[in-house]
């Protein structure tokens, strides 16, 4: 046997073990059968579908729904804070990406909330998904948080301009841009924070 | 050693007994600040960046592994060289060498906005030191809000040289900003804001007395900060001053050791809403480390600890420090928040080098108690273990590298008001990477690479329901070789699966695996030196099973998405000035879910969607003479698509779009030149994702700038 092909066995070797080191280490946990009814979440097919699949995910706290609607590892996710959140949160911003997003919302989903979201305003009239980018302007967003310990309420409501970007067979949030707060519809005169400032105080944490 | 110091002139001894004079001054004044603010122990306001600076200051002297990794390397090299003592030079010559000015002004348009800007660049050079003054403003215009922003800044910097025998800095900053934006309802909101600080900061690195290599450091900053955003005022103003000290000594040959100490303290005033209260914050750290590098190995221990507190004025926050203060009166919604937080961090690294051997070993630890006062977040705890093992090596031609990353951290949490803590968050990840690069046959090189990562988030007690899992496998072997810069050719095999399980059965019914195949072949071909053909070819299949798919409960359905892409690019040089690409874009992509399984464990998938895009660009690029260029671009893209179900549905849509564009540089005169910067692009666009703003607009960045 050559030297070469002796390093190729042992090559082999080695990944052998590591296959068979793996069934223990990386060996998730069994889950529980679900009890409830199962979280409708729509194919990725359409921005539609995705921007849908946030509110899905916020009403049940579901991280998985919220991650899978993100640009994938490996690709860019953007998000631009309104200028009201970029001041109370400074630095925070400065190098969002998908392992932020994804952090920010475990965070929030595991501090013992529970939220009510209407991700898209009515009026709102989404253009047709063609090519491999579409672009949402003005999209507005409304989401209550309540705290399940102090059942305190805290109500977001902004406007957006989102990037959506087809990676592969589906379309993903690649850009999520927070233009401003907007009026809150009980008391106009009441600007209400967007979810920038939700972002830096989980972000932050 | 001989120290050469030439005769001070006039000017130069009167600049050094002024600087002096406000060293002294400043110093006197920060001193009397920091005990004033221990011996009175004012409530103290700061803002979040005030906060995070001081927190960041303590994490700085915490974090200073690599400071006193330097220090210790400094030890080593000082017991190498003998004697090292610091040494003033100063050099011969006017008192002010060099005067320049460099005004700017341009004007930038895009999709997003426009913006008008102005810069005024000011630098002095004295025989010894410089001075530097950067004046700025800019106007910005947002096209598709109503938003306007103006800015306005100016900074200093002046560095004393080598006039004294340490090293003198002086900053100083003033920012102004106005943000004017116009929500939908009508409401106008004023965001403004006018900061100004200045810092004198005085170092003397690697001096040696004794045994000792020694660093210190002191720094004094004042702050003031007027600011209105939806109408709550949020101004303060204060003064701080920190001092550091960092020393080491060589053991033995090749192993040294360091150690650092470091203090701030911050004393004034704060505005927040309608309340106002004095403010304060201290800081310390302490960091003890050993430094080795003998044989065959080089590496470290270090252990550090920090703390701090600071008292400020703060919004009242709820227990995940979200701001509420729905239903309270304005005096409640202002509260006096005192936050301290001690932290302890140690870390050991060794790296083994054995030939083309190597072994990196890093371990750490973080741990961290964080206590607000009144905010309802109560006491947080948290604790963070890190292990990263790393082994390559070489065998012949083939190289083989291993990594294994293994982190392990909680966050604990009492609650204000609570009793006992909520239960600890776990998240746990563990990553194995493998990658073995080998040259095959002729020019033909091999690079397999294997990962299997797993992650899990888990919550002590139930407190929550987000229990979760997900592990990620990926196997990817690429093949290369090159026909001697004629030809070149790549093919990739890749398989992933990604496995997402949630624990909890209130989470479970969506838990699945995707398995995902790729092929993709492709090929680089060199026709002619004014040729090139490029071509590449891949399908993808991905597949998604829901694990719990059989149960009548969970309405999910397994399902298979397929895509083929063709890209075909040719670039063309006809003449060395004009260059121009070609490329189109074939995809065509399919969505099935999965009907029935029959007895053989056969599936049949009934096809839901079929879509094809097609997609052809063009660019030009002609350079028209020296630092002139034409360009343009255009695409056109057809998109259709096929839905299956109780009625078929057809739509095709299409959209383009073409720009045109120049751009020139051009500089004029070479002692006091002129340089004018511009790059036009008229934008004209088509399609259903096509609004108003994008259909027809400039992009441009213009600048002329003089210097003398």
């Amino acid at each position: 046997m050559t030297g070469s092909s002796r390093f190729v066995l042992w090559i082999l070797v080695i990944v052998a073990m590591t296959a068979a080191a793996a069934g223990c280490i990386f060996e998730p946990r069994d889950p529980a059968p679900p009890s409830t009814i199962s979280v409708q979440y729509l194919p990725k097919t359409s921005p539609s579908n995705v921007w849908a699949n946030l509110e899905k995910s916020l009403a049940n706290t579901h991280a998985f729904g919220w991650e899978d609607d993100i640009t994938p590892d490996g690709t860019t996710f953007t998000y631009i804070p309104d200028t009201a959140a970029d001041e109370q949160f400074p630095g925070v911003f400065a190098s969002w990406d998908r392992a932020k997003e994804i952090s920010f919302i475990n965070k929030l989903y595991d501090s013992e909330v529970t939220i009510t979201a209407q991700m898209r305003n009515d009026e709102f009239i989404p253009p047709d998904p063609t090519g491999t980018e579409v672009i949402w302007e003005g999209v507005v967003y409304d989401l209550t948080v309540t705290s399940k310990i102090d059942g305190s309420a805290t109500r977001y409501r902004g406007r957006a301009i989102i990037t959506f970007r087809l990676e592969g067979n589906f379309w993903y949030i690649a850009k999520w841009e927070d233009q401003f707060g907007e009026g809150n519809p009980d008391n106009p005169e009441q600007i209400l924070p967007t979810m920038g400032v939700l972002r830096g105080t989980f972000g932050s944490k | 050693m001989t120290v050469s110091r030439s005769r001070k002139t006039a000017p130069t001894a009167l600049a050094q007994g002024v600087i002096l004079g406000v060293l002294v001054l400043c110093a006197g004044a920060a001193w009397t600040t920091g005990v004033w603010a221990q011996d009175t122990a004012p409530a103290d306001s700061m803002t979040t960046a005030e906060a995070d600076s001081t927190a960041s200051a303590a994490a700085d002297s915490v974090g200073a592994s690599s400071s006193l990794a330097g220090l210790a390397a400094a030890a080593q090299a000082a017991g190498a060289a003998g004697t090292a003592g610091s040494t003033t030079t100063t050099t011969a010559g006017p008192f002010l060498k060099d005067f320049k000015n460099q005004p700017k002004a341009g004007v930038k348009a895009s999709v997003r906005q426009y913006s008008y800007y102005g810069e005024d660049v000011t630098t002095l050079t004295f025989r010894e030191g410089n001075f530097s003054n950067t004046s700025q403003w800019s106007w910005e215009d947002y096209r598709k809000q109503e938003k306007t922003t103006e800015k306005r800044s100016d900074k200093f910097t002046y560095g004393a040289g080598k006039m004294f025998p340490f090293i003198l800095n002086m900053t100083g900053n003033w920012d102004w900003s106005n943000d004017l934006t116009t929500n939908t309802a009508g409401f106008t909101n004023q965001s403004k804001r006018e900061n100004k600080n200045g810092t004198l900061s005085a170092s003397r690195t690697k001096f040696r007395t004794g045994a000792l290599i020694n660093s210190l450091k002191a720094d004094f900053q004042i702050s003031d900060q007027k600011s209105v955003n939806q109408n709550q005022r949020n101004d303060f103003s204060e003064a701080s001053l920190s001092g550091g000290y960092q020393a080491g000594f060589e053991i033995a040959e090749g192993v040294s050791l360091a150690g650092r100490l470091y203090g701030k303290t911050t004393s004034g005033d704060r505005y927040l809403g309608n309340s106002s209260s004095p403010s304060s914050a201290s800081a310390d750290s302490a960091g003890f480390g050993v430094y080795y590098d003998r044989g065959l190995g080089n590496g470290r221990f270090a252990v550090t600890r920090s703390n701090f507190d600071r008292k400020y004025l703060d919004f009242k926050k709820n227990s995940n420090g979200l701001i509420d203060t729905l239903g309270l009166a304005d005096q409640d919604k202002v509260v006096q928040e005192l936050e301290t937080k001690d932290a302890v961090s140690l870390e050991f690294e060794n790296t083994f080098q054995l030939r083309r051997m190597q072994l990196k070993v890093k371990l750490g630890r973080d741990t961290n108690e964080q206590d607000y006062r009144v905010s309802g977040i109560g006491l947080k705890k948290r604790q963070q273990d890190k292990m990263d093992l790393n082994w390559s090596f070489g065998v012949g031609s083939d190289s083989l590298a291993f990594s294994y990353k293994y982190m392990w951290k909680w966050d604990d949490q009492r609650i204000k008001g609570a009793t006992a803590f909520r239960g600890r968050q776990y998240n746990k990840s563990r990553d194995f990477d493998m990658t073995w690069l080998r040259p095959l046959i002729g020019g033909t090189r091999m690079t397999f690479k294997y990962h299997e990562g797993l992650s899990q988030d888990i919550a002590e007690h139930v407190y929550n329901q987000n229990d979760k899992d997900r592990l990620l496998t990926d196997v990817s072997l690429r093949l290369d070789r090159e026909w001697k810069g004629k030809f070149k050719t790549a093919m990739i095999f890749s398989y992933k699966q990604a496995q997402d399980i949630s624990i909890r059965e209130s989470r479970s019914s969506n838990n699945n695996v995707k398995d995902s195949y790729e092929i993709s072949p492709s090929y680089l071909y060199y026709v002619a030196p004014w040729l090139t053909w490029d071509q590449s070819y891949q399908v993808f299949i991905q597949y998604t099973d829901y694990t719990f798919s059989e149960l009548e409960s969970v309405n999910r359905d397994d399902n298979y998405n397929k895509r083929g892409n063709l890209s075909t690019k040719v670039t063309i040089k006809p003449t060395p000035r004009l260059d121009i690409v070609v490329q189109h874009d074939y995809n065509k992509r399919f969505n099935a879910t999965r009907v029935t399984t029959d007895a053989t464990g056969q599936s049949f998938y009934h096809k839901d969607q079929n879509q094809t895009i097609s997609k052809i660009d063009l660019g030009i690029t002609f350079r028209v003479a020296k630092g002139v260029t034409l360009q343009g671009a255009t695409y056109q893209t057809e998109d259709t698509k096929n839905i299956f179900g109780v009625r078929d549905r057809t739509t095709i849509t299409r959209s383009g779009q073409v720009w045109v564009g120049t751009k020139v540089n051009k500089k004029w005169g070479r002692d006091n030149p002129l340089e004018l910067s511009a790059m036009v692009k008229k934008y004209n666009a088509y399609g259903p994702a096509v609004n108003e703003t994008s259909a027809d607009y400039w992009e441009a960045d213009v600048w002329l700038k003089w210097e003398f």
